[in-house]
């Protein structure tokens, strides 16, 4: 098993599924590729570095809270900017930027130190950080910001945990990636105009005069459970198209 | 009799002030009033009690508060030390001035709880003194935590600007694995303490670590449009909060490691960001047009000079930049009253609508513009005494230090003399409210203070010399 999680397929797989959602900036990829990255990572500590039993567990955990998290706020958002996939010449210019990004891990993953690491996994992590950074870089919605942090997390929760295997600096990112959603989430609806309040007008006979939300958010149990489903649904019927603001 | 330990006391304090702020936030204000008296009393009789005096008994309260005990928790200590004083001391005022602010000009309702929560962290992290790792590394991580936390006061309320309070998150979580990775070569040392590399390596490491803590340039983008986006107070102490731990964190780490100025390029890179720092903040303050854009870059480019002078070795600095930060507390929170005051009355701080504001809000446009022009060192303001000293010691160095210094607070001060002629222009909104008797009061005490400390700085002298103390 440790032999198959130290294999360079599978460490260009977790790379790739860290890609993804930077080429396609599209949320229903970023969660799931995180949560891949992440159960690869854990596995990987796991397996190979003897991370014992219920760290990445634990890794795993958190980081399909902090998904969840996200999902509650991004479906009750209606931000055009959370729903976009993206132009076809951002895409390309992402993928130019990674590409040039990968050019520079490739020459310089030898130069850098990380103890306890074999090379290809120090590669991976390296990665998976630098695609974090650009997708820091990139973005100006809370979600991609978050998408960014959450994955600048998984390598760096990953290899502390190797090299401190201690509950105090576990618990400690632990709690800051769980944290990192929550803000991120919140940011989410703040950055969303549909949910700002509007001033009613005293002629519409249907509103009560004065200053109301635009729409309200709805319960967050109808929203979790509607969530996977709705999330299958808007994946297969992805609009290819998108209209002006997707910009 | 209850024995308590101080630090117990304190977490208690902070967690009724918490639970009250949220449960009885009907009566918002009154609850601010109290819980901002309570806080900055303690905070008052903190500093002015001996340190070495064992205990302390209240009149008619059967409590026994215990100054010296620790208390310990999940492998962490959490003790007041002579070290650690200031910064707590430093902590509770700023947090009740704040909410003390707050009453006067309301943040929003999740405001009063969550950035109680947040300073309360902050105290915690200030008084833990033993941890499974050395609290030095593990600080980073610990501030991510609490700036992850501090969106909520920041962005309450604020419809569109969320990568602001986003970006503000960034440096303690870039630094976090530098810091941790610093940790383990440090760790290794004793067990080789022939390989030099482990000992350069983890130098190099925590220098970088420190440096991203510290957010120079380029990772400065928070502070300004933190200031141009959120209600003031709130900025306000998030961002002097955790500059305070940041240099508590520098000074802890400077100090156990003596040659980490010597051993790395961490000075190189500290003063030439500093420099482009202080210098960035001048030019785009000169720019600006936006009220609290401009109060951002003006403590931007403070932030900037207090970064230079961090980089001196000699026995001048250090009570150069920590009398620099205390005016910088005292500067900003003046800008901040002021400017929540004039936030309130028009409605926001578009530069379109406070045309004329200083007619009508004169206390607080005062206020407001001592504070700012604080923070450049403008003459007969509380930040003119620190920035002339600054000055002095730098061009003792190297003159052009001082001349570029000099350069970008000229800038700075440009900046403010468009937004004077903004506030004392003719009135565009007739309908503008008059400023509401207890914003007067805390307006007036705000400019009583800085005016103060540019009369006669040597006020400051007592309290410096007792950092300087606890520091040394």
């Amino acid at each position: 098993m440790a032999a198959l999680w130290a294999s360079v397929p599978i460490h260009i797989l977790l790379g790739l599924a860290a890609v993804l959602p930077v080429v396609l900036w599209d949320w229903r990829i970023a969660l799931p590729s995180l949560l891949v990255v992440q159960i690869g990572t854990s596995a990987l500590v796991g397996a190979v570095y003897g991370l014992p039993g219920p760290w990445p567990t634990v890794h795993f955990g958190v980081q399909v809270l902090a998904c969840v998290i996200l999902l509650l706020s991004i479906l009750q958002t209606s931000n055009v900017q959370v729903q976009t996939s993206g132009e076809f010449s951002s895409r390309l210019f992402r993928l130019l930027v990674l590409g040039i990004a990968s050019l520079l891990i490739w020459n310089a993953s030898e130069a850098v130190e990380l103890p306890l690491l074999s090379n290809a996994t120090k590669a991976l992590f390296l990665w998976l950080a630098t695609v974090a950074l650009i997708t820091l870089g990139m973005t100006e919605t809370a979600l991609f910001g978050g998408f960014g942090l959450l994955l600048w997390l998984i390598p760096v929760q990953a290899f502390l945990s190797i090299l401190f295997p201690l509950p105090a600096v576990i618990v400690i990112l632990g709690v800051l990636q769980i944290l990192v959603a929550l803000a991120c989430s919140y940011l989410l609806l703040a950055e969303d105009d549909a949910l700002t309040l509007v001033e009613v007008s005293a002629t519409d006979p249907d509103l009560n005069p004065g200053v109301q939300p635009r729409h309200t958010i709805a319960s967050g149990a109808r929203v979790l459970g509607y969530g996977f489903g709705y999330w299958f649904y808007s994946l297969i019927s992805r609009r290819q198209k998108t209209d002006p603001h997707n910009g | 009799m209850v024995q308590l330990a101080l630090p117990s006391f304190l977490l208690s304090l902070l967690l009724f002030c918490i639970l009250s702020s949220y449960f009885l936030r009907i009566w918002e204000r009154g609850v601010l009033l109290a819980n901002g008296v309570m806080l900055n009393l303690v905070g008052i009789l903190l500093w002015q009690f001996p340190l070495n005096a064992t205990s302390l008994a209240f009149p008619f309260i059967p409590i026994e508060l215990n100054l010296r005990a620790g208390i310990w928790q999940f492998g962490f200590r959490l003790q007041l030390t002579q070290t650690n004083e200031p910064i707590v001391v430093i902590a509770l005022l700023l947090l009740g001035s704040g909410m003390l602010l707050a009453a006067a000009a309301t943040q929003g309702k999740v405001f009063p709880p969550s950035m109680l929560l947040v300073g309360a962290g902050y105290i915690g992290m200030a008084l833990v003194t033993d941890a499974p790792l050395s609290p030095v590394f593990l600080a980073p991580a610990m501030l991510a935590v609490l700036m992850t936390v501090s969106v909520f006061p920041i962005q309450v309320g604020i419809p569109g600007e969320a990568m602001s309070s986003l970006r503000a998150i960034l440096p303690p979580i870039l630094a976090t694995p530098f810091m941790l990775l610093a940790a383990w070569h440090m760790e290794q040392l004793p067990l080789n303490p022939q390989d030099i590399r482990l000992a350069a390596t983890g130098a190099q490491l925590l220098g970088a670590g420190l440096l991203l803590l510290l957010a120079p340039v380029p990772l400065h983008s928070a502070q300004p449009q933190l200031a141009e986006s959120s209600p003031p107070i709130a900025m306000a102490l998030a961002i002097l909060l955790y500059q305070s731990l940041a240099l508590y964190i520098f000074y802890l780490a400077t100090s156990s490691f003596p040659l980490l100025f010597d051993s790395t390029v961490l000075n190189v890179w500290l003063t030439s960001t500093a420099t482009i720092t202080l210098v960035w903040g001048g030019v785009a303050a000169a720019a600006a047009s936006h009220p609290g854009r401009l109060l951002g870059y003006a403590m931007l480019h403070d932030w900037g000079l207090i970064l230079l002078l961090l980089t001196g070795t000699d026995e001048r600095s250090r009570p150069l930049f920590i009398s620099l930060f205390a005016l910088r507390i005292l500067s900003t929170m003046s800008a901040a009253t002021g400017l929540a005051q004039i936030r309130q009355a028009a409605g926001s701080l578009n530069p379109d609508h406070l045309h004329g504001v200083g007619a009508r809000l004169p206390w607080s446009t005062a206020a407001f513009l001592l504070g700012s022009l604080g923070l450049a060192g403008f003459p007969l303001t509380a930040g003119f005494s620190g920035h002339w000293s600054a000055l002095q010691a730098l061009a003792e160095g190297d003159w052009r230090f001082a001349a570029v210094v000099l350069v970008a607070s000229a800038s700075v001060i440009l900046g403010f003399v468009r937004m004077v002629g903004i506030f004392f222009g003719p009135l565009n909104n007739p309908l503008l409210p008059r400023e509401r008797p207890i914003g007067v009061v805390f307006a007036v005490i705000a400019i009583v203070l800085v005016t103060s400390m540019a009369i006669a700085p040597q006020l400051f002298e007592g309290p410096i010399a007792k950092t300087l103390l606890a520091f040394d």
